[in-house]
């Protein structure tokens, strides 16, 4: 998926009347196959700029095409519809629906999108993201009967099973071991060997390592970092 | 689409839906018992004066009447009047026909014989045009030993029952009709005369009154359409020892009765009904706030705000027909109950609708009671369709 922001600003206001510019400006254009990751303290508006990516927050100013379409000519259902076919959200924090079991909670997104899917195949995809995440034994628990980290995996893999063409992950590996960050790290990347794009809010080595391109976020700004080129021999 | 997830929901929460099914399903109770209960009350007055079938009844001037009792009780007075009353009455001018009829009762007795009291019935069979046309298929007089019986009387040892000590033959059973009619015996008037003659509970009347055989109960008249009824009523009237009572003044006393009945149930169905979309949607207003992180959820995995629309109204709609067909079902339940009763304690005219009117009455409080739900949970369901994602998802963490 091709994704260029524009000039895009986005200001928040509380009730009495003070104003907050996370983002000011921002140019950013992404192409399929690339992963970005973006740093930046807390409460700098990370979560903001992945949302506007994700058609979730309509930037107070500037524009958001995805694949040559600006995002402001679409009607509310039809960015609904983008969202559940095109792109796979991991939220910072892991929410699950607490009546679904973790196997239907991942399956979730193919429930609520808009094609038709392969029953028998959308299980064995599940099955193996489930297994390969170490969650396989959990798939009929409730969310309520799970770990933080339990929850966090359950929620990537969610993110991941309807085959999204832009993955936008906020803080994906907090609360993961190694084993299952360097995990998360390898999906990521193959997926952007697939042609997928991605997008990570994080502070994690393993993360900005993969990246193609590593930003700075402070102050409304969004700065290039660094291009560290082979990256993907360094894991 | 979403249903799955209707259906876990309902399922995995079982005690908040239960306790929206509780509430709905004892509203739907309340209403289905009032209403069929009036319906049934309405049935029975309307049957009891379709099958009464004469223009005006004459009775003793002594004879306390109230309507309710002139068509239905099951206890008449052991009141007479002199045989030729009727000669009397059948000069009048507008009188067509006049047939007499005598009254008395069945008295408990030991062994044998009725398990209760019931209205014993003799009527002329010369002169009768209102029992012959009820006891359909029988088709000519009875003899002295045959009767035609109520719908609620046992007859036992085949098609016999026992009155005041006599065995007599039953030539046939009148349908349900709502009211005392169903407790009664009716036999020509010679038997019931003698019965009640022989009868060793009764001779004192027999003491003061003279023989049964000279006595009659009522003097039941067909007018001719020519002169009006109430005419005619005010002249029997002025005959001493005489009083008439119209089929009109009855049909009017009756419905006197009912207005106060009936407002008092619509007043009650109303409150109920209100009551009912009240708590319905306090509960969904609550219940959106409770899943906007939820439904927040939803939205950002790509649900259209239709589907949410649609998932909301679909969870009350489950809920909600579940519950009022429990609620019909229990209120039908109570108003058997209260049929029985009423049988026991009171006089009063009851007769159920038969079935598919109760099929199609039920379906019809289902469908008010749906309405109902989809008005409280329309505005909640819009509003969970509409809020912002992203809001909704911080806010659902901070609760
Ligand atoms: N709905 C809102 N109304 C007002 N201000 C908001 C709102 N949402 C976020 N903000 C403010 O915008 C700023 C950026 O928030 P954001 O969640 O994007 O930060 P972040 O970089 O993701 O932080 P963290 O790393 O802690 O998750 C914060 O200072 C926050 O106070
Ligand atoms: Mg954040």
């Amino acid at each position: 998926m091709q994704l260029k922001l524009s000039k895009v600003s986005h200001q928040y206001a509380n009730k009495f009347g003070e104003v907050i510019i996370p983002l000011q400006d921002v140019d950013l254009s992404i192409d399929r196959g690339e992963v970005l990751t973006i740093l930046g303290p807390s409460g700098c508006g990370k979560s903001t700029l992945l949302f506007i990516l994700g058609c979730l927050l309509k930037p107070t100013q500037g524009e958001v095409v995805i694949d040559s379409i600006p995002t402001y000519r679409l009607v509310e259902d039809e960015l609904a519809e983008l969202r559940s076919r095109k792109i796979g959200f991991i939220l910072q924090q892991s929410v699950l629906l607490p009546t679904l079991t973790v196997r239907e909670n991942v399956l979730l997104p193919l429930w609520i999108g808009p094609k038709p899917f392969n029953k028998k195949s959308a299980e064995q995809k599940v099955t193996s993201l489930l297994e390969e995440s170490g969650l396989l034994e959990r798939a009929k628990f409730l969310p309520h009967q799970l770990s933080g980290g339990q929850r966090r995996r359950v929620a990537i893999v969610r993110a991941l099973v309807h085959d999204p063409e832009l993955i936008l992950a906020d803080e994906p590996t907090a609360e993961l071991d190694d084993v299952n960050r360097s995990l998360i790290s390898t999906w990521l990347l193959e997926l952007a060997d697939k042609g997928k794009s991605v997008v990570i809010a994080t502070h994690d080595p393993f993360l900005t390592g993969v990246a193609s391109r590593v930003y700075t976020l402070n102050k409304g700004l969004l700065l290039l970092k660094a291009k560290p080129g082979k990256s993907h021999e360094a894991l | 689409m979403l249903l799955k997830l209707v259906w876990r929901n309902l399922v995995r929460r079982p005690w908040q839906s239960s306790l929206t099914i509780f509430v709905v399903a004892a509203c739907s109770a309340a209403l289905v018992s009032s209403l069929l209960m009036l319906w049934s009350i309405e049935n029975g007055a309307k049957s009891a004066l379709n099958q009464w079938g004469a223009d005006i009844l004459v009775l003793p001037a002594q004879a306390e009447y109230s309507p309710e009792e002139v068509l239905f009780t099951g206890s008449p007075a052991n009141i007479y009047m002199k045989a030729q009353v009727i000669e009397e009455v059948s000069e009048i001018d507008g009188v067509e026909k006049a047939t007499p009829q005598f009254f008395s009762q069945t008295l408990n007795q030991s062994c044998c014989s009725l398990p209760d009291e019931y209205r014993l019935v003799g009527y002329d069979p010369a002169s009768d045009f209102l029992v012959n046309g009820l006891a359909q298929g029988i088709g000519r007089e009875l003899n002295q030993e045959e009767v035609i019986i109520g719908s609620e009387i046992p007859a036992f040892l085949g098609d016999r029952v026992v009155i005041l000590g006599q065995p007599f033959d039953v030539a046939g059973y009148l349908k349900p009709k709502g009211g005392s009619i169903d407790r009664t015996i009716f036999v020509p008037i010679a038997t019931a005369r003698q019965v009640a003659f022989q009868s060793p509970y009764l001779q004192e009347i027999w003491h003061g009154a003279g023989n049964p055989q000279d006595l009659i109960s009522a003097v039941l008249i067909k007018t001719s359409e020519s002169v009006s009824p109430e005419i005619i009523g005010q002249t029997i009237s002025n005959i001493p020892g005489l009083k008439a009572v119209t089929a009109g003044k009855l049909m009017q006393d009756l419905q006197e009765q009912l207005v106060a009945f009936r407002s008092v149930i619509w007043v009650l169905v109303l409150i109920i009904g209100a009551i009912t979309l009240a708590s319905l949607c306090t509960r969904y207003s609550s219940l959106m706030l409770e899943k906007r992180e939820e439904v927040g959820l939803l939205r950002i995995l790509g649900a259209r705000r239709n589907q949410v629309f649609k998932m909301i109204l679909a969870e009350s709609f489950i809920t909600v027909l579940t519950a009022s067909f429990l609620g019909s079902l229990f209120g039908l339940g109570l108003l058997i109950h209260y049929k029985l009763m009423l049988k026991e304690y009171s006089s009063f005219p009851f007769l159920m609708p038969n079935l598919s009117q109760i099929v199609i009455a039920l379906s019809g409080l289902i469908l008010a009671t749906l309405v109902i739900s989809l008005l409280a949970a329309l505005w909640p369901a819009r509003r969970s369709a509409f809020i912002d994602p992203v809001l909704a998802l911080s806010e659902g963490q901070l609760r």
